[in-house]
């Protein structure tokens, strides 16, 4: 027997429809008379360049790899470019050979969500296969791409690096290293050098000025709004050259994703409960925040990563060591294992200013905005967004929209984005090019 | 029934009514030409193997569509009938409704069904998960028919025998299907055996993209005898069995029988 807890077959399955209804997910082009055919507007597809950082590279499950790469949200726009003029579109893809590229996770079992310990050991890894060398900090290198390229999604870049020199190097972003030929280049001089006849661009920046702060508990400082507006200007500047088009995408809303939504503190007090059967229920956690010790509050979020570390709360063997770690003022969670309420307000605070600049940016150059906080919030709604007889929301695995590190998408998030953004140039340019089907994207795979 | 449909049959109901006329001057116990209205009912049976095929990366074995009793439709329409001495010509144009009622039991990759996979939370790798399941179907064929027949009478003409072709002008076509079963465990994935719901869903079967590889023809036709008795002139009762020998499916793979047994009832209007 399973729990029912176990996963939501039964609810979902209600949705079926006849096995021989439908043998792909393609929709009769006829159904609707006023087919609307794709026309570019006032906007230039010919040769599109995307900049950005992982979700533009299209990382996904912890990790950068061929299949990843050829769902990233650019991949899929530009096919759908192409049926208004746009051209062939380059990514740095790692060779078929070494296609698991930085190695990933992968889902290998069912988990039991009333379970939290099963996630673990339902998530598998897949070794990397384009690993060239160590770097001078201990960390990998990846193979060489220095061809001319038309993704320029950087994983883990942040506004504040674009113009730093040496992050290309082996020093630097392993990810970047392996586009440049100069270790000395910065990334503006990179997205420069790509955009030679470039008609159209995306920018979607900014998400990891506020992430590192939010995956480090707090600890890792946000990106300024000085040194923000500087190089996000420069930035634009650069892209806008000579009038071109593009787009803009603001940042997602942080916390709603997996990797912080998922282990609620209610739902670990509740495990604490089960496991260690105190003889008063356990009604809150003790964290060190910045401003000192205090118990768990309405607000605080614990992360997807530190399973393991909240698998010790309890114990006297970790921590300070003076009580319970976790369950006592003198054993708090250290501030990095928490993102607690103060920390999501300045988080929240800052992506709002962030967003704002970039959108400011945007009206400015006359280009388009888009908000992916339109779509996510629909897939973070209790019903969550149903399409194509899917039903996306952003819980983790099951959701279908993040992928298994809980913050980047699935191929159908990237899909779910990529449409967002062309309902966005569509409005901007009063071009209209088609959506794709996210059906035809999968959600969290579940394989051997 | 499409303009280029509607032309076909009204030049084989035209076509025949005027070979009728051309020997009208011969006598016989019946005049030499009736017509008159009919109406009845249709029994439709059968059984149908759709072949497997692949879907995306994942075979489709073969689907054994097994008969689920005989599907009760109708039929009514205008008759004609030309009297020679030795035979006569009956020539029709009505419209018909005939049931098919199906099951089957297949087992698939989750794969094999968009409806199926895009059910589940998660996507699944090909060959991880299957799901057999129990398929209820209930196809309706909507027709104008076209037949032109050639018989014989005895008993003072009250008994009749005929044979000939139907043209069948297929104006809608449908199969609506209840489909449940199962998800079959795998406990390499700790995956559990799950129930699944039945629901039922209906396809267009004029629609390719709707029907896949059960596209119907909206055209074609059938081999159908029968025999007739006029208990009193202006009645006839017909028993009547057709095959569709111009097959009823696009994908000449699907191989299988149906049968349309027809009672009808005939008023003579002259």
């Amino acid at each position: 027997m399973y729990s029912k807890n176990r996963f939501r077959w039964g609810l979902v399955l209600s949705l079926l429809v006849g096995l021989n209804a439908c043998t792909n997910n393609d929709i009769d082009p006829n159904a609707n008379s006023s087919a609307i055919i794709p026309t570019r507007g006032s906007a230039d597809f010919t040769k599109y360049v995307a900049v950005g950082n992982s979700l533009t590279a299209g990382f996904a499950d912890g990790g950068l790899y061929r299949d990843s790469q050829l769902n990233s949200y650019p991949s899929i726009l530009a096919g759908q470019f192409a049926a208004v003029g746009g051209g062939s579109f380059t990514q740095p893809l790692f060779t078929e050979a070494q296609a698991t590229g930085s190695g990933y996770l992968k889902l290998i079992r069912v988990p039991s969500l009333a379970d939290p310990t099963s996630l673990i050991t339902s998530i598998g890894q897949v070794a990397p296969g384009a690993v060239r060398g160590t770097s001078t900090n201990g960390g990998v290198l990846y193979t060489k791409f220095t061809d001319a390229n038309q993704n320029l999604g950087v994983p883990g870049i942040r506004t504040a690096d674009i113009l730093t020199v040496g992050y290309g190097s082996a020093a630097g972003n392993p990810y970047f290293e392996r586009l440049v030929t100069d270790p000395s280049t910065t990334y503006f001089q990179y997205v420069s050098n790509n955009l030679t006849n470039a008609t159209f661009f995306s920018c979607w920046l900014g998400n990891n000025d506020a992430l590192g702060f939010a995956t480090s508990g707090g600890t890792s400082p946000l990106t300024t709004t000085a040194l923000f507006t500087t190089n996000f200007t420069a930035v634009m500047n650069k892209l806008s050259e000579g009038g071109r088009k593009g787009v803009v995408i603001g940042i997602p809303n942080i916390i709603t994703a997996p990797y912080f939504s998922t282990l609620s503190i209610p739902l670990v007090l509740a495990q604490i409960n089960l496991l260690l059967k105190p003889t008063t229920p356990v009604t809150a956690l003790y964290i060190q925040t910045s401003t000192g010790v205090r118990a768990t509050q309405a607000g605080d979020l614990l992360t997807l990563p530190n399973a393991t570390n909240y698998a010790s709360i309890g114990s006297t063997a970790v921590g300070t060591q003076s009580g319970p770690y976790g369950l006592s003022p003198a054993n708090p969670l250290p501030n990095n294992v928490v993102l607690d309420a103060g920390e999501v307000i300045a988080l929240n605070a800052s992506i709002a200013t962030f967003n704002g600049i970039m959108k400011a940016q945007a009206d400015s150059k006359g280009v388009a905005y888009v908000d992916p906080n339109t779509v996510l919030t629909q897939v973070g709604a209790a019903a969550g967004l149903i399409q194509n007889g899917i039903t996306y929301t952003s819980s983790f695995i099951q959701g279908g929209v993040f992928s298994l590190d809980g913050i980047h998408l699935t191929p159908a998030g990237y899909a779910l984005m990529a449409n967002e953004i062309i309902k966005g140039i569509n409005a901007k340019y009063g071009s209209t090019i088609s959506q794709v089907n996210s059906a035809n994207y999968r959600r969290v795979l579940l394989q051997q | 029934m499409k303009p280029n449909q509607l032309l076909v049959a009204t030049l084989l109901l035209f076509g025949t009514s005027a070979a009728v006329a051309q020997h009208s001057g011969q006598s016989a116990f019946f005049s030499t030409i009736e017509g008159g209205v009919k109406g009845g009912a249709t029994f439709t049976h059968g059984f149908t193997t759709i072949p497997g095929q692949m879907a995306g990366s994942v075979q489709v074995p073969n689907l054994e569509n097994k008969s689920n009793g005989i599907g009760l439709g109708y039929s009514g329409g205008l008759w004609a009938r030309k009297n020679f001495p030795t035979f006569f010509i009956q020539a029709e144009v009505t419209y018909n409704r005939f049931v098919l009622k199906q099951k089957g039991i297949i087992t698939v990759d989750v794969n094999a069904n968009p409806a199926l996979a895009n059910a589940l939370p998660i996507s699944v790798q090909p060959g991880l998960l299957n799901a057999t399941l129990n398929i209820v179907s209930e196809s309706v064929l909507q027709a104008v028919d076209v037949p032109i027949l050639f018989g014989k009478r005895w008993m003072d003409g009250k008994f009749r025998g005929y044979a000939g072709p139907n043209f069948i002008f297929v104006q809608k076509a449908t199969a609506t299907r209840n489909t449940g079963g199962i998800l079959n465990a795998n406990s390499a994935v700790a995956f559990p055996q799950t129930e699944i719901p039945a629901t039922t869903g209906t396809t267009n079967l004029l629609n390719k993209y709707e029907a896949q590889n059960l596209e119907v023809k909206d055209f074609t036709y059938a081999l159908e005898l029968g025999v007739g008795y006029t208990p009193i002139p202006c009645l006839d009762v017909d028993l009547r069995y057709a095959v569709p020998v111009g097959g009823v499916y696009k994908d000449k793979g699907i191989k299988g029988f149906l049968g349309i047994a027809t009672i009808s009832i005939g008023y003579k209007l002259f």
